[in-house]
């Protein structure tokens, strides 16, 4: 049995009776309890084999005391009849058009499927490549939870992408065929309050280049919730929100920050404005000129903490990810990208933005749909925005484009590589 | 009537677990340690059952057998394991050395026969040894009887060692009975 940790991206490798006994750990049994279930599945030997087992899964940080819950919690369409009935707002003034590059089908960590699109699915199996049983080709997303799948991936890349880049489920059953949060993406689901918003994840190079154009179609058609297709998977912001350390706010006061920053973006230097906005969270005052010496400051940390992240991701990835596999390939570029940035500095980088129209669009992007209130205090989330587009700026700058822009690079590259980074866009793509 | 096996320091948990599958035992219940009992490994077969209690006060471990194969089921173990000898207790109670009159107090008591092991307790209790008193105070919780008592009242009467005598009166007070 290979175990996949799902946030470093390490593999521990069980021989199969290790993996009976790891097995038998359902999140309800200490070790002794494991000793008696093994015991009465006649696999018990000695207590210090299972000490070892699982030893070695907490030396690989495997084990948890249950299952940490979503940082946010999270519904799905159809939704009760007390918010369906809430209205929709759309990200302004963007229209999406997919290239079919197929790139959103090749850098995620896992491609879920919830029940509805596994019953849609289940009837085009039989001849699927490499599936003779028909039983390998969904596994559990999480532990034996059962309502959701993910789809097997092959050198990093879903099942059903076929040699020309499409969908092998759109092409054998048309559109509906594919997963909800396929058909969804790259769009992102938020109940906020009084509205359900919608927005984009910028984590594809189709998003950016429909950014400003006026080709493509709207993320959502819907103006009320119950419009919504069913299988959409939707945050749900509390009624506090993390803001600075372990302060929250009321949700109101945050969405009146969130009202005042929209209309202040897009600014001319994307970087600065999000490192200004984070300070002005931190400081409980309006925005500022700052110096770029305090903004220099404020970000290097961050940047460390960063690269050291995408570092250790990149070197899990290459552990088990193939040569061909484009999330290790994102990772390694990021990597290194990050790195080069935090050992140099950002002085020079910071007032240098070469693709200021998308950076702009990306912090519009983010704040219009909460993006930056995912959990982690927002000032935080500001701060981190910043760092990744500077690091798309130096994967620019450094000529780093081969697998697409720099931007949707580091944003994919960053999803599931980082603690507080879980799930894909609509959480289930 | 159950059967008490006192373990020798070659009983580890991997030799447990051992005898237990060899002797056609299964494990059956696992008791973790508290306040108020040892930490306990329960193996059963259809016709007896084996309670192997690790006493980390005394640092001891033994076994007590029960049911209508007791017997058998004990020759197996011994036979596997290895069991210590009262001889040897008393042996080692002679000896010169503190850590051997230490060891004896310990095992003992382990053997669940308080009037056996009483004599080597007020022995212990008034060893010239502060090592072998204290370990002789931890051992007569074990098997409290009247002699034991009376020897622990002397103790904490003649005794030198402070930290030692607060405990000895901390006991008695515990038993209701003032030193």
């Amino acid at each position: 049995m290979v175990i996949h940790h799902a946030k470093s991206g390490a593999l521990v490798s069980l021989d199969p009776r290790s993996a009976e006994i790891a097995l038998l750990a359902d999140g309800t049994r200490d070790r002794d309890g494991v000793a008696l279930a093994a015991s009465r599945a006649r696999c018990f030997t000695r207590q210090s084999e299972i000490d070892e087992i699982f030893d070695a899964l907490e030396g690989a940080d495997l084990l948890a005391d249950g299952i940490a819950p979503p940082a946010l919690p999270v519904l799905s369409t159809p939704l009760d009849p007390t918010l369906s009935r809430l209205p929709v707002e759309v990200l302004p003034d963007f229209r999406f058009r997919c290239s079919g590059v197929g790139a959103c089908c090749m850098q995620y960590a896992s491609i879920a499927l919830g029940e509805a699109d596994r019953e849609r699915a289940r009837g085009l199996f039989a001849t699927l490549p490499g599936d003779r049983v028909g039983k390998r080709v969904l596994l559990p997303l999480l532990g034996d939870d059962c309502t959701r799948s993910a789809m097997t991936l092959v050198d990093g890349a879903c099942l059903q992408l076929e040699d020309d880049r499409r969908c092998g489920l759109h092409r054998r059953g048309g559109l509906d065929a594919k997963p909800a949060a396929c058909r969804a993406y790259p769009a992102t689901f938020v109940i906020a309050g009084h509205r359900v918003t919608v927005s984009t994840s910028v984590e594809c190079d189709c998003v950016l280049e429909s950014a400003g154009r006026d080709a493509g179609e709207a993320l959502s058609e819907a103006t009320v919730a119950s419009e919504l297709p069913v299988g959409i998977q939707l945050r749900v912001l509390p009624e506090e929100i993390s803001w600075v350390g372990d302060e929250r706010v009321p949700r109101d006061r945050y969405l009146d920050f969130r009202r005042e920053a929209l209309v202040l973006a897009p600014p001319l230097n994307p970087v600065v404005f999000a490192l200004a906005l984070a300070r002005s969270v931190r400081d409980g005052r309006p925005m500022t000129a700052s110096s770029e010496a305090d903004l220099d400051a404020s970000v290097s940390d961050s940047l460390r903490a960063f690269a050291q992240a995408m570092t250790s991701a990149a070197a899990a990835a290459d552990g088990w990810r193939s040569p061909k596999d484009r999330t290790r390939l994102m990772r390694r570029e990021v990597a290194t990208a990050a790195s080069t940035l935090a050992r140099r500095g950002v002085t020079s980088t910071l007032d240098r933005s070469p693709f200021p129209e998308a950076e702009a669009f990306t912090v519009r992007a983010a704040l219009f749909g909460h993006a930056l209130a995912d959990g982690a205090p927002v000032a935080t989330a500001l701060t981190d925005l910043a760092v990744r587009l500077l690091v798309a700026r130096e994967l620019e700058l450094g000529g780093r484009r081969a697998l697409g822009h720099p931007i949707t690079v580091v944003m994919a590259a960053a999803r599931g590589a980082l603690r507080n980074d879980a799930e894909p866009p609509a959480s289930s793509n | 009537m159950p059967l008490t096996l006192v373990l020798p320091e070659t009983a580890t948990r991997d030799a447990i677990d051992d005898a237990i599958a060899e002797s056609d035992l299964k494990l059956t219940n696992l008791v973790a340690e508290s306040a108020s009992h040892p930490r306990q490994i329960v193996a059963s077969s259809a016709d007896g059952f084996a309670t192997f209690v690790e006493d980390a006060r005394l640092g001891v471990r033994y076994v007590v057998v029960d049911g209508s194969a007791a017997g058998e089921i004990a020759s197996r173990l011994e036979a596997r394991l290895g069991a210590v000898a009262w001889t040897e207790v008393e042996r080692r109670a002679e000896s010169a050395t503190t850590a051997e009159r230490a060891w004896a107090l310990r095992y003992a008591v382990a053997f669940h026969t308080p009037e056996r092991a009483a004599p080597l307790l007020v022995r212990g209790l008034a060893d010239g040894d502060l090592v072998v008193r204290r370990v002789a105070l931890i051992a007569s919780a074990y098997a409290l009887t009247p002699a034991v008592r009376g020897a622990l009242a002397q103790r904490a009467r003649s005794e030198n060692d402070g930290a030692l005598r607060a405990s000895l009166e901390a006991l008695l007070e515990s038993l209701g009975q003032p030193s």
